[in-house]
């Protein structure tokens, strides 16, 4: 209600301080990517924040396997792996938002597989190593691991609450009275979730997705346990290029690393509003 | 105990002007209400008294001390909302004992004043209850003692009555009236209920449009509005304004309304005057329904009209007529029985008439 | 109309199901939540069982057999007996646990500390609140990268650390003994602190603006407003934080892995990289079977203790006077 100038300096300071932290990081790390080989580390000169000579050799690098200041080609480039992510995260997104969309209607509105709710959270509850063993031995005995159908899967299972959650809230926000007018005209149950409830949370359901994408795209450990080569995503990529060319890679991994921070963070900002409610299951709303 | 006086008050929201240079000096201990339509600046006043709203310009003076820069847990202000905003995380124990123990009472007195606040108004048995289970009722009680409990200074109450039900409603208005002796407290009191405001209060503000209208006692207001606006406000049903020519026949002037007939001014000195003053003018006539008699049609005088339909509102009938040009209403007793359709006449006391200037809307030789 | 096709489409289904199936509203129910049952029941009830079975063997993926002949080497409980001896096993879980109850605080009170100074409207709020939340969005692998590099010991960190002290600071943060768990906090808290702030700004932003305006006017100043009406009123707000914040920090896994690889030797090795290195570094699958049994069971517990404080503290509200 007052505000005095001491507090308004006080505010902007500290929020100043905030921005400072969070960003140090990112901005390492953006401006790494640009920085030639020399320019790593402190090894051949003193660090600088701002690459003294902005290069494009690092992308080059992870895309085409060779730059001039590397003498070691690499022998898996960066597409694949971009692929991988990208395909499976997409596929991992439709498989929980399909199933968690549907489960989600029939909790709401017909009573109907109640104990979803409980059930989908304890997914999030267990540490995925403590119960990973035996899906990777069906995965392997079903022939899933290191395929793009195998890890699309389990990242639809492991999303599910949030989708389910998410879409649940949406659904319980929707007046009922809207369907029921439908059902009076003669529409069938199905036909009122398809032609007049579904369009109404479309809005909230492309956020449902985006927000299921963003976790799928962000997962390195299960990727880490179901894939071996073909189909590792850009995370495990990401990590295994310095094991494999012995020195650490510091400014392709950091190009690699921009290729990978950004969908999320540029999706995460335009689905703002409904953050709080996903990151909840739908226990808070903003 | 403080008089409030604010002059030349104004509120701006960017370009809309809520309160314009408001001028008001509430006498203390008085209960004042602030009556007009929604959006006219009342409850912005008000808030601009608690401090819950910085005033754009002008002064507001709790009997000689300056509060405008006072942030409002300073000002020393009870303020009951129209929701009541009562803590629904805390019982109706603590939501009482909440202004006794931000200043940081000893916890024997806290409790002393709860009981003694609880038990006049009521709610003794209620102490321990969540506040979240209160009826509606119960939560303006506790909104009123929790305001009251702190002894302010000054009381302000934001339509506090409109979220009730008919019935308790007309109870809590006898009660706030008791209470408001009680306390001895400066009151200020927003509404929109014209018939709330006449009962209540001791003196009424009328505004509009971030404007002062008048500003008076009830009966003031009521017999002697200032303007059109005030005229056609306060009451129910609402006050007759029929446009007029003004008349001078013969050395005595009389009103015209066309084909109904013409009023005469008559031999009362007062309106008389006051016809002068507006000589040659458009005016509007004003009367109130309840001073309208209804006569039959063939004696001298009046304006002749039809009986168009007949409304029985509660204690009286209101017979609506239709006069050559215009409509008018008249306030008759219950058991007034008359037929739609009969040709009537109605004739009014010209001491009880009102005179507008029609272009202004403004009161002519009043006072 | 329902009565008719539920006969028409269900006449090839077994009696219980036709009776299901007759009414629209149950059969439409069932079918919609078929596929996420089916999902659940693929990754919980069938995986929950080869999970028993397989953690009382010894059976391991070089074997050579399926694990379905797993019984060949059945131990009963042998390995859970092992468990209980395994120092390595209750290391990691006390370092899960320090790296919870260091990180998940400080991220809850600047969270809280961020929220406050988002309250209100002033000029750049948005922009500001959109940066702030970017390290949460910022894949945790990456992020864990970005610290990587950071805390080299010739590195960005002890760089600004020189030139603010004058000293010449060369820490050798992920690998010191002491300071690599620290590292991964820090990590830990710039990461997730964004969410606690949103959580935390999202409750706050919900406590209803007229009864703080009730609060001011009966004398209360900005600090009084701050504990006996703010706070309070988020109280199941903060609970939901904390409780996301804790369980997902107690699967620590993604920063450690890029940053420390568990190291340096078993400094920073949680549970879940525990676990990890078991899995395939040492291949012992089941011991790893009854280990993640464990802990699920362990944390079940804990759950449903949690559930049933919060059922009865709803008795409780329930039976109150005015209920």
């Amino acid at each position: 209600m007052t505000s005095r100038p001491v507090f308004f300096f006080v505010r902007y300071g500290l929020i100043l301080l905030a921005l400072v932290i969070v960003l140090i990081p990112t901005v390492w790390m953006g401006t790494m990517a640009f920085k030639p080989f020399p320019e790593w580390t402190t090894a051949t000169g003193d660090l600088t924040w701002l690459p003294k000579e902005a290069t494009w050799g690092n992308f080059e690098y992870i895309f085409t396997g060779q730059t001039e200041d590397l003498l070691v080609t690499l022998d898996r480039t960066a597409e694949r792996p971009i692929l991988a992510s990208l395909l499976t995260a997409v596929l991992g997104t439709a498989i929980a938002v399909i199933a968690g969309t549907l489960g989600a209607y029939s909790v709401s509105r017909f009573k109907i597989g109640n104990n979803l709710p409980l059930s989908v959270l304890q997914l999030r509850l267990f540490p995925p190593l403590a119960v990973m063993i035996p899906v990777m031995i069906m995965w392997a005995s079903l022939g899933m691991v290191d395929t793009w159908w195998g890890l699309s899967l389990i990242y639809g299972i492991v999303t599910l609450p949030f989708a389910f959650w998410l879409m649940k809230t949406f659904f319980d926000d929707v007046p009922i009275e809207i369907e029921e007018a439908a059902l009076v005209e003669g529409c069938s149950r199905f036909r009122v979730f398809w032609k007049v409830t579904l369009p109404m949370v479309k809005a909230a359901l492309a956020s449902t997705c985006l927000f299921v994408f963003i976790l799928n795209w962000s997962d390195y450990l299960i990727a880490l346990l179901l894939t071996r080569k073909d189909w590792v995503t850009i995370p495990v990529y990401m990590n295994s290029l310095a094991s494999a060319m012995g020195g650490q890679m510091y400014g392709c991994k950091a190009a690699l690393g921009l290729i990978a921070a950004i969908p999320p963070v540029v999706l995460g900002i335009a689905i703002q509003k409904y953050l709080v409610r996903g990151l909840t299951f739908g226990a808070l709303k903003q | 105990m403080a008089a409030i006086r604010l002059s030349h008050l104004t509120k701006k929201f960017g370009a809309f002007t809520a309160v314009d240079a408001l001028d008001l000096l509430i006498p203390d201990k008085e209960f004042v209400a602030l009556l007009g339509p929604s959006g006219c600046g009342k409850t912005t006043t008000m808030n601009m008294i608690a401090g819950i709203e910085q005033a754009t310009e002008g002064q507001i003076l709790f009997d000689d001390r300056d509060v405008r820069r006072l942030p409002p847990n300073q000002r020393d202000v009870g303020f009951v909302f129209q929701n009541y905003a009562i803590f629904t995380h805390m019982t109706v124990y603590d939501n009482l004992a909440f202004g006794l123990s931000v200043r940081k009472l000893a916890r024997a007195e806290i409790d002393r004043r709860v009981r003694e606040m609880a038990a006049l108004m009521r709610l003794e048995d209620r102490l321990e209850w969540p506040s979240s289970k209160l009826s509606v009722n119960e939560l303006q009680k506790v909104a009123i003692g929790r305001s009251a409990i702190t002894e302010p200074a000054i009381f302000l109450l934001d339509e506090p009555l409109s979220n009730l039900d008919a019935a308790f409603r007309a109870f809590m208005r006898t009660e706030l009236k008791h209470l408001q002796h009680q306390f001895q407290q400066t009151m200020v009191y927003v509404t929109h209920d014209q018939i709330e405001a006449m009962s209540l209060a001791d003196r009424i503000a009328v505004m509009n449009l971030g404007e002062l209208q008048q500003y008076g006692t009830p009966a003031e207001v009521y017999n002697r509005p200032r303007n059109t606006f005030v005229a056609n406000f306060m009451g129910s049903p609402s006050m007759n304004l029929l446009p007029c020519r003004l008349i001078a026949e013969a050395g005595a002037l009389c009103f015209g309304f066309g084909e109904a007939g013409r009023l005469d001014a008559g031999g009362d000195g007062a309106m008389q005057h006051r016809a002068r003053a507006a000589a040659g003018a458009e005016v509007i006539f004003g009367v109130r329904p309840e001073d309208l008699e209804i006569a039959p049609p063939d004696g001298p005088g009046g304006l002749k009209g039809v009986v168009s339909f007949v409304e029985p509102v509660g204690p009286r009938t209101i017979v609506h007529l239709k006069l050559a040009e215009q409509t008018v209403k008249v306030a008759k007793e219950k058991r007034y029985k008359v037929s739609i359709g009969a040709a009537v006449r109605v004739t009014a006391p010209m001491a009880k008439c009102h005179l507008f200037d029609a272009a202004s809307g403004e009161a002519i030789g009043l006072g | 109309m329902t009565a008719g096709l539920a006969h028409a489409g269900g006449g090839w289904l077994p009696r219980p199901l036709r009776v299901l199936f007759a009414d629209e509203v149950k059969r439409l129910g069932f079918l919609m939540s078929l596929p996420a049952q089916l999902l659940l029941l693929f990754i919980v009830v069938f995986p929950l069982l080869m999970q028993i079975y397989v953690s009382l063997t010894y059976w391991g993926p070089l074997d050579g057999e399926s694990w379905i002949y797993a019984y060949k080497s059945l131990n009963p409980f042998e390995n859970y007996g092992e468990l209980f001896a395994d120092g390595r096993f209750w290391a990691s879980i006390a370092r899960t646990m320090l790296i919870v109850v260091v990180s998940v605080p400080i991220e809850f009170l600047l969270g809280l500390g961020l929220a406050t100074l988002f309250v209100d409207r002033f000029p750049g709020r948005r922009i500001f609140y959109s940066i702030l939340l970017t390290p949460m969005m910022i894949v945790p692998a990456v992020a864990g990268y970005m610290f990587f590099m950071l805390f080299q010991s010739n590195g960005p960190i002890n760089d600004l650390l020189g030139r603010l002290t004058g000293l010449q600071v060369d820490f050798v943060w992920l690998s010191d003994p002491d300071l690599a768990i620290v590292a991964v906090m820090i990590a830990d808290i710039w990461q997730w602190t964004p969410l606690m702030f949103l959580i935390l700004l999202a409750g706050m932003m919900g406590v209803p603006e007229d009864q703080l305006k009730a609060a001011t006017l009966l004398g209360a100043n900005s600090w009084q407003r701050f504990w006996r009406i703010v706070l309070p009123k988020m109280k199941m707000v903060m609970i939901i934080a904390a409780v996301i914040r804790v369980v997902e920090c107690f699967k620590i896994f993604d920063l450690l892995a890029v940053m420390t690889k568990g190291g340096p030797g078993v400094e920073t090795e949680t549970l879940s990289y525990y676990i990890y290195k078991l899995t395939f570094a040492d291949l012992e699958w089941a011991y790893v079977a009854a280990l993640g049994l464990f802990v699920l069971i362990a944390l079940s517990l804990l759950a449903w203790a949690a559930l049933l404080r919060l059922q009865i503290a709803q008795r409780r509200a329930e039976t109150q006077p005015g209920a």
